[in-house]
């Protein structure tokens, strides 16, 4: 077993026969996890290159959409439809995209003390929806068949993993570190 | 102080947000690892046996198949003398269960009238690994020990005249019959018990266990108990009993003459036919499973001829559990078993309906039916997968099934079972699939899949399934003194470059009455050996999946030599696999008097 495998038999099924085969290389999680994955390791490089996360949550038009992506999942993940790897694939990175969208501002809010820098334009609130756009389209020509490819998923699948762990590893730090959950040796006071 | 509070706020959103944003990645987390890989609801998902074409193959490959993706898994395989049963899917969609024999040669036990009381059969193992070869018999046996389940069976005498005919056999033949079990995903895979079976090995093609690719494991609807069969050939019947999987307690119930149990939803009853006897007349054995009851019925129903008699079982039970289905060539018929009052369910309009499957809901019959066509000069037959409400009797086309491979056709019936065809009729009445035999462009008979959905027929050809690719991507190699175009006595064959270029070549044979064959080529250097690997569907070429489709061609020439001449010798995939098995250190094998080879002279270079 490989590395990849072995990190992600914690986290996926691994059915072979629901994974995606990129030039005969068998991807470590399902179509579904593919999407998960590749949906939280692009949103999160757009986030923190754009420094969008900076600016604090996408406005509320975006955190509809993700709400929706959040929603779907119950329906398709559950199997109470399944349409097949396409659409699982797609459930997968939108609701990827939601959790990296959610997440990330909230991290960086956290560090900053409740601060934001900046706040979202009429320009900049057209970047989300770029990248919604974009997460919608990769279903129709994924995969693509050459070992390279392989390798950017793995490593996008990776980045998205480490990016979410990162998050919610920061958070638990920074509210441990409050003087009041010091004081109170519980979270909830900082609520 | 308003900053503050925004800051504050802003900071409880934040916390909100990322414990909801981490919940969401933690349930998803936890239902994909925890989802286990069942029939899907839509039952797109399939277990199916395959064999290469043939009634007496020497392949036999279990493999899970999605329908919808196209997707296999290969659960087991065995080859040469050794059988696989078709598989049973477990009602809760976690296991598969099926007997396996392994390859090895049976032993003869000596006569069961000279039983030593101390020798015992080798127990059951659970969980062992299954790859080990079935351990050998080490001694003589008891007539007791083929019957080591407790006797449910009513009455006694009957269980005493069979051991009684055993006894008399003195050249007693067995073989181990494994009852496996095995998760869909193949991940777990154990021996639930060995089932001392007797065989004739002598007469291999009628031997017992050959027939054991019609026969398959039944399951209790609560999956904790499986119904299994002894195969007692000298008495031509099977001896029926179950296993509680979680105590390993096993019982015996009847004695019939199919190796599938059939088994009641409530788990309540088996039944089974004997054989008919010369007046053509089965009987029908009922049996409680607790062993209270056994009833025996004559069935007025002719099983003469009937292409399916003797490979499917025509019982099922309907799905109240109070009446069973049985069906002969005739036509369907619902038995009472408390009053044995039969009801004849018919489709006036068709010429013979067969292969009942009953809905999810229980309310519904599917059955695939022949219907004549209009034109009265034709031989052709439509075929339908047609459905019957239970309760108003009233007749629904659910779709008609196009180009049925079907080598019955002159004869007027249906693909039969013993003819290699089997209908599988999914139970929400939405797929039709069928094990069947096509041509290829080669005209060559090819193991096949044929799927209809009412809407689309789609062919999955299977022999593919058997092979495992005898080369890597490493042997492929490309001459150029190939390219060109070649004259042999019957015909020429132009070569080509494929595209890309330098990765393939492009074949087109033309014979002397013009006939064209094209053909795709990969040039392949294993060892000593040199050969083209021949394609007939250029786009297996690019297909790089998991299983190696495009390291598995159709058929091969080995090259014997390029220059002066192009010597190719036609050889299939057993014997490549055969001579790259060969100790490399022995001399090359010459070519057999009368082997086909064709000698190609170069009259152009230019493609």
């Amino acid at each position: 077993m490989n590395p990849f495998s072995y990190i992600f038999s914690f986290l996926c099924s691994q059915d072979p026969s629901r994974s995606f085969v990129i030039a005969g290389h068998i991807l470590p999680f399902c179509q579904r996890c593919t999407g998960l994955y590749v949906g939280m390791g692009i949103s999160f490089v757009y986030l923190l290159t754009g420094r969008l996360y900076k600016k604090g949550f996408p406005p509320l038009s975006v955190l509809y959409v993700n709400i929706a992506s959040l929603l779907i999942m119950p329906i398709l993940g559950f199997h109470l439809l399944d349409p097949g790897p396409v659409w699982r694939f797609w459930s997968g990175l939108v609701y990827g995209n939601a959790i990296a969208s959610l997440t990330l501002p909230a991290a960086s809010i956290i560090w900053h003390e409740g601060k934001v820098f900046g706040r979202y334009t009429k320009i900049s609130t057209a970047l989300p929806w770029i990248l919604f756009v974009f997460l919608n389209t990769i279903p129709l020509w994924f995969p693509i068949q050459s070992t390279y490819f392989y390798y950017l998923i793995l490593a996008l699948s990776l980045t998205g993993l480490l990016c979410i762990l990162v998050c919610v590893v920061l958070a638990i730090v920074l509210l441990l570190k409050k003087p009041a959950c010091r004081q109170a040796g519980l979270l909830l006071p900082c609520f | 102080m308003v900053t503050q509070k925004a800051n504050r706020v802003a900071y409880t959103k934040a916390l909100v947000a990322l414990a909801a944003g981490a919940c969401c990645f933690l349930i998803y987390v936890l239902a994909c690892v925890m989802s286990p890989v069942t029939w899907s609801p839509d039952c797109s998902k399939i277990a199916i046996l395959v064999t290469p074409p043939g009634d007496d193959p020497d392949k036999f490959a279990i493999f899970t198949y999605d329908i919808t993706t196209g997707e296999r898994v290969l659960l087991d395989e065995v080859e040469k003398n050794g059988s696989l049963s078709a598989p049973s899917w477990s009602p809760d969609g976690n296991w598969i269960a099926y007997y396996k024999v392994e390859p090895n040669i049976p032993q003869e036990v000596g006569a069961m009238t000279k039983a030593d009381p101390n020798v015992r059969l080798l127990a059951a193992e659970p969980n062992k690994d299954t790859n080990q070869p079935a351990p050998p018999i080490e001694s003589k046996l008891a007539a007791e020990d083929l019957f080591n389940e407790e006797n449910r069976m009513l009455p006694p005498m009957l269980f005493e005249m069979v051991k009684e005919k055993l006894s008399e056999k003195e050249d007693l033949k067995t073989v181990d019959v494994k009852l496996m079990l095995i998760r869909p995903d193949g991940t777990e895979k154990k021996i639930l018990q060995i089932i001392k079976s007797e065989c004739d090995q002598d007469d291999k093609h009628d031997s017992a266990f050959q027939s054991l690719m019609y026969m398959r494991p039944e399951w209790s609807r609560d999956c904790k108990r499986i119904f299994y069969v002894r195969i007692l050939d000298s008495t031509e019947s099977y001896f029926m009993a179950s296993l509680d999987i979680e105590t390993g307690k096993t019982w015996a119930h009847l004695l019939g003459g199919f190796g599938t149990p059939v088994i009641s939803p409530d788990g309540k009853w088996v039944i089974s036919l004997r054989e008919p006897d010369p007046s053509k007349k089965a009987v029908l054995t009922v049996a409680k499973t607790d062993g209270n009851l056994h009833k025996y019925f004559q069935l007025d129903i002719d099983f003469d001829d009937s292409p399916i008699f003797f490979t499917l079982v025509p019982l099922s039970w309907v799905p109240d559990s109070k009446r069973i289905l049985i069906w002969d060539k005739k036509g369907f018929r619902i038995m009472n078993p408390d009053t044995g009052e039969m009801e004849q369910l018919g489709d006036p309009n068709a010429t013979e309906i067969a292969y009942p499957a009953f809905s999810t809901a229980g309310d519904r019959l599917y059955y695939i039916a022949k219907y004549k066509t209009g034109d009265p000069n034709s031989a052709n037959q439509q075929i339908y997968l047609k459905s019957m409400g239970l309760k108003d009797k009233k007749i629904r086309t659910e779709f008609t099934l196009s180009n049925v491979p079907n080598p019955n056709k002159d004869k007027g019936q249906m693909p039969a079972a013993k003819d290699e065809y089997m209908f599988f009729v999914s139970p929400n009445g939405k797929l039709v699939v069928m094990r069947g035999v096509v041509k290829d462009a080669e005209g060559n008979d090819k193991s096949a899949l044929i799927i209809w959905d009412g809407k689309t027929r789609k062919i999955v050809e299977t022999d593919r399934w058997l092979m495992k690719p005898l080369y890597s991507d490493d042997n492929l190699t490309f001459e150029q003194k190939l390219i060109g175009k070649w004259k042999a006595k019957d015909g020429e064959m132009l070569v080509c470059e494929g595209k890309p270029e330098k990765a393939y070549y492009k074949m087109v044979l033309t014979g002397k009455d013009g006939k064209e064959r094209h053909y795709w080529a990969n040039l392949v250097n294993v060892e000593r050996m040199r050969f083209l690997g021949l394609f007939l569907d250029e786009s297996l070429l690019d297909k790089k999946d998991r299983y190696g489709s495009h390291l598995l061609p159709d058929t091969f020439a080995k090259i014997e030599q390029i220059e002066p001449k192009l010597l190719l010798r036609g050889v299939d995939y057993d014997k490549v696999a055969e001579i790259l098995k060969r100790d490399p250190n022995l001399p090359e094998e010459k070519t057999m008097e009368g082997e086909d080879i064709a000698e190609f002279e170069k009259i152009s270079a230019e493609q």
